[in-house]
């Protein structure tokens, strides 16, 4: 009875909220007032609340339903199913939309002069069906419908501001990703069905050598999708372009989904394939270190964060890897620990990202500027969207208590139980060699995240802007710091309660490992709770009763400058400067070279002129990408010269045509 | 619950070890080098009395700092008696907490973003320079210092420290090989870790060209106070750990006391201290481009405890 009741009030909480979005399409051409945006922001929160809902009844319970069924798609229907898998996964999508919701409002009443309001929450309406959808399909079809639904909505919502040069190229590398990625999956799916004549995503299973070039097919789309090395230079372009609160959806979710369709159909579809794991692993390798690499190097605030994602993406792909690679040497352990990791990751990444990128609208929106040189001092204007980012940071960087952390735990775990698993030598040497790596990956993204809270926030304003800079228009906290403060608790809840929000996941990783003894929470035992009540008591009693008194009699006086009079701020250190010994380490990959022109009469005591340059040519953009795109140039624009205008010539080609076609007509 | 007496004399003795040790280990080092300069120095207890005076002078803080500044001496110094409790730094433990390999590590990173930021906050040049190379450092050494704790954790078949390093993993008995190259690597990325030479010259007076003094250039009073006590108690938990490496080497210890045990980890611990200032007098400060060789040093090291860590787990 029960699961009779849940099975109806699922799918109609979700069929209801896509309504619901649909029906705010309609709203948008009312009027052009505030109100409207608020209404329209209260119809996206709606729609989140019963998604959330949703996901919350059918957590336990796996429902199947199609109330779509019109939406035939001439191959399938528009099934729909809600399984423990894709359930964490709409739970992020409601609380990234809620927060999205929640910021809204503020962020339009910013940019009133664009006038462009209506066709933001008709996008964010359509994108948010498609993300939903695409969670909720049951089939390829449908599947892909959603899939494309969602792609090309957010392309647009990334060619939001379309007068400047930079999104437009944004958009137009986005689109083109989108588009290799959609091919690679439309084929990937084509072939399976081949292989197995049912359209339905539960019934692909990877573990036949003939499910072999479906596999690679999916994870060169997947890949391009989630921004995996070498297919990742989009994600920077992109990323940093969409409106504030659409930002936090598409960082969040977009690569996530992506991760999601991996996850659903290799892990689920008990992938076997060795080639796969293998690829994955030096995939999701190389995408770590270059992604945080080449964040550390980065200037503009948000390409900062867009590279963590390619690195924490790269992460999450290198344990699916070794899930795979667990699962087929028959490691119920590690591969436990794998998909816990892959998935918590994931979705910890995405609500975490989401955060750090809302706090770097919030920077945008104060200071007109993402140039991390052009920051610095924000924590007096910007004290929440400060306290916000710091703990984004803290929470990515896998400190504990945070959220990452945990995840991060899993992953380090993963690799720890390999290396003293009963594998070949090989693979155990890249176990441990993975541990580094990951220890690596980690002191590099401190790096970068210290770079990023230190360089814009801490020391003093580099900038006139970004001494005048001011949370809000008001002056008080507006729905952008909300959203922030929103994202920050479920950090910290999450991180402080990991065994729970595992034991939330049992049901998940139970689907993805076909194990049913599996329980979460026991896969993380360690006491974090606890230890975190413990550090916070030591912390305030330690500030309290040693700094806290003596606070009153403190005295405020300048930086030390050496006696040499007001510090400028330009002695301070830039974000490049903060970098830059790491990039002398990495200067090959990174193509960095510095000149330095010292010159005047008396060059050595008194030069007159001191100039010292950087470069740094992004290698895989020069040397690989952009010959591909001259290419295609050279193609097309020799194609061009099929089409001369000339009706004649035109008449030949039909004929031509013609001719083809009976000749193929008659011969096959 | 019944209060074991016992049980309460050990706990209080081993917190008034890890709370009054790390001072005196500066004091051996100070001495040793003022010796080593034919100077008679400052007395051995001088750190403590530094952090008296220190605790009851008035503090000046810069203008530009936020809440970060003065938050992260209390926040260091708290995570570091967390870790005087859960990292193996001496072989005696009051009370069985497991102590997960990556959390340690990931404790002392923590203790790190607070440092980097807190040097950030004032806008000062030293503070950046400083916490560039922090960064910088650390980077080169995480790998290291992992890749040796969890070589022997792999051997052990655990991640947790406390059963590592108990004296009672038959798995790494007689492994004096394995125990003494991560002894060695562990001490190497410490020297780094601790800013001591030939990473950084923590006695120069030219801040420009530190790690650690520059990064707490404009910190004073009790909030000094509390950075340099959790500093000098980072220097006792990385030494420690360093130092419970080299003593499993020893089979003797193995089959020896408690009480044995705790005294020679103390012991190890001061002969440590000697030892880096023994370094500090004969050797130089290396140039900054230099350092990425010298921690391959230690990096090598790591990596021959992986490759004994393999071969062990063959059979």
């Amino acid at each position: 009875m029960f699961n009779d009741l849940t099975q109806i009030s699922a799918a109609h909480l979700f069929t209801a909220a896509s309504a619901l979005w649909l029906a705010g399409i309609g709203l948008t051409a009312l009027g052009r007032e505030r109100v409207k945006d608020i209404l329209l922001a209260a119809v996206l929160l709606v729609g989140c609340l019963m998604a959330l809902s949703g996901a919350a009844i059918s957590w336990n319970h796996p429902v199947e339903y199609n109330q779509l069924q019109f939406l035939s798609f001439g191959l399938a229907q528009a099934d729909a199913r809600v399984d423990p898998l894709s359930v964490p996964f709409i739970a992020l999508l409601g609380l990234l939309g809620a927060a999205a919701a929640v910021a809204s409002p503020s962020h339009l009443a910013a940019f009133k002069e664009q006038g462009k309001k209506g066709h933001y929450w008709k996008l964010t309406f359509i994108f948010m069906i498609g993300l939903l959808q695409v969670l909720l399909a049951a089939n390829a079809v449908a599947f892909l419908v959603f899939w494309e639904i969602m792609s090309l909505s957010s392309a647009a919502l990334v060619a939001a501001d379309h007068i400047r040069h930079r999104a437009q190229r944004a958009a137009f590398a986005y689109l083109t990703a989108t588009r290799i990625s959609t091919a690679f999956i439309t084929a990937a799916f084509l072939f399976m069905h081949q292989n197995t004549g049912s359209w339905s995503l539960a019934a692909w299973h990877f573990d036949t050598p003939e499910s072999l070039c479906a596999a690679v097919l999916l994870l060169a789309g997947v890949c391009t999708k989630a921004g995996i090395w070498p297919m990742h230079v989009w994600l920077p372009l992109a990323y940093p372009e969409p409106p504030a609160p659409t930002s936090a959806l598409f960082s969040g979710l977009v690569s996530n989904l992506a991760i999601y369709l991996l996850m659903r159909l290799l892990l689920a579809g008990s992938c076997s394939h060795m080639i796969i794991a293998y690829v994955a692993l030096a995939l999701g390798t190389v995408s770590a270190v270059w992604g945080v690499l080449f964040a550390l190097m980065e200037r503009d605030l948000k390409k900062l964060l867009a590279y963590s994602s390619v690195e924490n993406m790269g992460i999450i792909l290198t344990a699916i890897g070794v899930a795979i690679l667990a699962h087929s040497h028959g490691l119920a352990d590690v591969a436990a620990l794998a998909t816990a990791g892959a998935l918590f990751h994931s979705l910890n990444h995405g609500l975490v990202k989401a955060l750090l990128f809302l706090g770097a609208s919030s920077v945008e929106r104060a200071a007109h500027t993402r140039e991390m040189s052009a920051l610095g001092g924000l924590s007096k204007n910007l004290p929440w969207t400060m306290l916000c980012f710091f703990v984004g940071s803290l929470s990515i960087c896998a400190m504990p208590p945070m959220n990452c952390f945990a995840s991060k735990w899993l992953l380090y775990q993963t690799f720890f139980h390999l290396s003293f698993a009963h594998v070949p030598i090989m693979e155990r040497a890249i176990a441990l060699a993975m541990v580094g790596i990951l220890a690596f990956v980690g002191a590099l993204s401190l790096a970068c995240f210290t770079k990023a809270v230190g360089i814009a926030f801490l020391g003093r304003p580099r900038s006139e802007a970004a001494a005048k800079a001011k949370e809000s228009p008001s002056g008080n906290p507006d729905g952008l710091i909300l959203a922030q403060l929103l994202l920050t608790v479920a950090c910290v809840m999450v991180g402080t309660s990991v065994p729970i929000a595992l034991d939330g996941l049992t049901p998940a990783l139970q689907q993805l490992t076909n194990n049913p003894a599996l329980v979460g929470s026991s896969l993380f035992p360690m006491p974090l709770g606890q230890l975190t009540l413990v550090g916070a008591l030591l912390v305030s009693s330690i500030y309290i009763f040693v700094l806290g008194g003596r606070s009153a009699t403190a005295k405020s006086y300048i930086t030390w400058d050496c006696g040499f009079g007001p510090l400028s701020t330009r002695a301070e250190e830039t974000g490049s400067s903060f970098s830059h010994p790491i990039g002398r380490i990495f200067s090959q990959v990174l193509q960095m070279k510095v000149s330095t022109e010292i010159s005047g009469k008396d060059r050595r005591h008194f030069p007159e002129i001191v100039k010292v340059e950087t470069f740094m040519t992004p290698i895989l953009e020069t040397k690989i990408y952009q010959p591909l795109i001259n290419a295609f140039d050279w193609l097309s624009s020799s194609l061009v010269r099929l089409q001369t205008g000339s009706i004649h010539i035109h008449l030949l080609y039909v004929f031509l045509t013609m001719i083809l076609l009976v000749f193929l007509g008659t011969n096959i | 619950m019944t209060l074991n007496l016992h049980a309460v004399l050990e706990t209080l003795g081993f917190t008034a070890t890890f709370l009054l040790l790390p001072p005196l280990i500066v004091g051996v080092i100070r001495k040793t080098k003022a010796r080593f300069q034919n100077r008679i120095g400052a007395p051995v207890l001088q750190p403590y009395y530094d952090l008296l005076k220190l605790l009851s002078k008035s503090e000046t803080i810069s203008k530009h700092t936020s809440w970060i500044f003065r938050s992260t001496a209390a926040v260091n110094l708290s995570m570091l008696i967390i870790l005087a409790f859960l990292a193996p730094w001496t072989s005696f433990r009051p009370f069985d907490l497991a102590s997960d390999l990556f959390l340690v590590i990931y404790l002392l990173a923590l203790t790190r973003f607070f440092t980097v930021l807190s040097a950030l906050d004032a806008g000062s040049a030293f503070g950046g320079f400083g916490a560039s190379r922090e960064v910088t450092l650390a980077l080169l050494v995480e790998p290291s210092v992992i890749l040796c704790l969890a070589s022997l954790g792999s051997v052990s078949q655990s991640s947790d420290l406390a059963f590592v390093f108990s004296f009672k993993n038959m798995e790494l008995l007689n492994q004096p090989g394995l125990w003494f190259l991560a002894g060695c690597g562990l001490f190497l990325a410490s020297l780094v870790e601790l800013s001591r030479m030939p990473a950084d010259d923590p006695t120069t007076h030219l801040e420009l060209t530190m790690v650690h003094e520059a990064m707490i250039l404009e910190n004073s009073a009790a909030n000094l106070a509390l950075v340099e006590y959790s500093h000098f108690l980072k220097i006792l938990i990385l030494l420690g750990i360093s130092s419970q490496c080299l003593l499993h080497a020893v089979p003797y210890f193995w089959h020896s006391t408690e009480l044995i045990r705790a005294g020679a980890s103390i012991a190890c611990i001061l002969l440590m201290a000697v030892s880096i200032a023994v370094i500090e007098s004969v050797a130089v400060k290396l140039r900054w481009t230099k350092l990425p060789e010298f921690i391959a040093y230690s990096v090598a090291m790591s990596i021959f405890c992986v490759f004994i860590a393999l071969g062990k787990n063959l059979n």
